[in-house]
């Protein structure tokens, strides 16, 4: 099949005196064979790992009366900015906002130190879950991919109480002087609320 | 002296045959991951260690870089009932829907997504598949002035409600890049339409960051 026949007719070695050497035309393939598999295993694995996955996501109704209380203590806000920047600050009272980045080290680590927190004042519910409260802020630079990531990191970290919710003023300001609030007014007594 | 012959048998192994077979599940991968579904819009969706599956009879609500939104059923059957219900809630303001013969609507039901707003679609039908690739998708209309997108939300709901409401289920496919906004926006046309749960379209996420 792919070796082509060399040796030389059955009469000629008698005649001439020099013998012509037999060179063999057979190619080994076992590396063309490697590298095909090699390439098998590369399609079949890459093809499995581009399937969508889903992840589930609950909006609050819109028009719901009551509202509930919650405490101060067990509330992680984050807000996702532009350039792949987190601000989070804790509590209910915009003050000292801080920046973070999407990474396990960044945002992921900030809502376990809170959890632990909130673990060690309020305990676990009855479930035997944490209490902490997420609230998720978008600012309108944020992309699709930081609500995404802030959500997944939310799923990893087992929150079970989370909130998607808009910026209010005072978020914006803070955002905008770098994380500082400028005015006295906190977030409750904002004017227009 | 007559000499002793040792038959010498060469252990080399003809390798071609198994080359051969080897470039031949070669070619098979190769075609098979080529031939999903060729994206008419593109969408680079972000990635997510989420691990649930995506339900077969699914509405997905994409949004482009550009913020647009398109609509799309994951069974052709299904578009066609949900294009019944518009024609059957909203058939007045669009006339040349109404209109449409019922070959038209299974030519629609064979369309990957829907991209144009309702009053298009008879002329996005007559459009031949290979033209598509090239078409420009001007996208849904969403804003509160023609909220096309609640349109299509309610008309699936009805169409759904005929054989059995648990069964509708809404996703979102976002593109990495597109604006927040744009996906809120979306969000909120939902929930103006009583949808509150939906999923989060993403593609599984390595370990290594």
């Amino acid at each position: 099949m792919a070796d082509i026949d060399t040796s030389q007719g059955g009469g000629h070695g008698k005649k001439g005196g020099k013998r012509s050497k037999k060179l063999s035309t057979r190619v080994d393939l076992t590396p063309m064979v490697d590298l095909a598999f090699l390439l098998i295993s590369f399609f079949m694995l890459t093809t499995s790992l581009s399937k969508p996955v889903a992840m589930d996501l609950a909006m609050p109704k819109k028009d719901v009366k009551e509202k509930q209380d919650v405490k101060e203590s067990k509330v992680l806000n984050l807000i996702a900015d532009k350039d792949n920047k987190v601000w989070y600050y804790e509590g209910l009272h915009v003050a000292g906002l801080k920046t973070t980045d999407y990474s396990a080290q960044g945002i992921r680590q900030i809502i376990l130190d809170k959890q632990k927190k909130v673990k060690a004042i309020h305990g676990d519910d009855e479930k035997g879950d944490n209490q902490i409260i997420v609230l998720v802020k978008l600012s309108d630079d944020a992309n699709y991919k930081n609500m995404v990531d802030i959500l997944d990191e939310i799923d990893i970290t087992k929150t079970k109480i989370y909130a998607i919710q808009d910026l209010s003023d005072i978020e914006k300001e803070a955002i905008a002087n770098g994380g500082q609030v400028k005015s006295f007014a906190t977030s409750e007594t904002a004017p227009g609320k | 002296m007559p000499k002793i012959k040792v038959p010498r048998k060469s252990t080399i192994v003809d390798m071609t045959a198994m080359c051969d077979v080897a470039f031949l599940l070669l070619t098979f991968f190769i075609l098979t991951a080529k031939f999903r579904p060729s994206q008419l819009v593109p969408i680079d969706i972000p990635t997510s260690r989420a691990e649930q599956k995506v339900k077969e009879d699914i509405i997905t609500i994409s949004v482009d870089k550009a913020g647009n939104a398109y609509l799309n059923m994951s069974i052709p059957k299904r578009r066609i009932e949900v294009l019944d219900k518009i024609i059957a809630k909203y058939g007045d303001k669009y006339p040349n829907v109404a209109a449409m013969t019922q070959q038209q609507k299974n030519q629609f039901g064979n369309l990957e997504l829907i991209g144009v707003p309702i009053q298009s679609i008879p002329q996005m039908v007559a459009i031949k598949p290979e033209q598509l690739q090239d078409y420009k998708f001007p996208g849904i209309p969403k804003d509160s002035t023609d909220n096309q997108l609640g349109e299509w939300i309610m008309a699936a709901r009805y169409a759904y409600a005929d054989d059995d409401i648990n069964k509708l289920k809404f996703a979102i496919k976002g593109d990495k890049t597109s604006n927040i906004k744009a996906v809120q926006r979306v969000i909120e046309v939902m929930k103006e339409k009583d949808v509150y749960s939906f999923n989060i379209i993403t593609s599984l996420e390595g370990n290594n960051d």
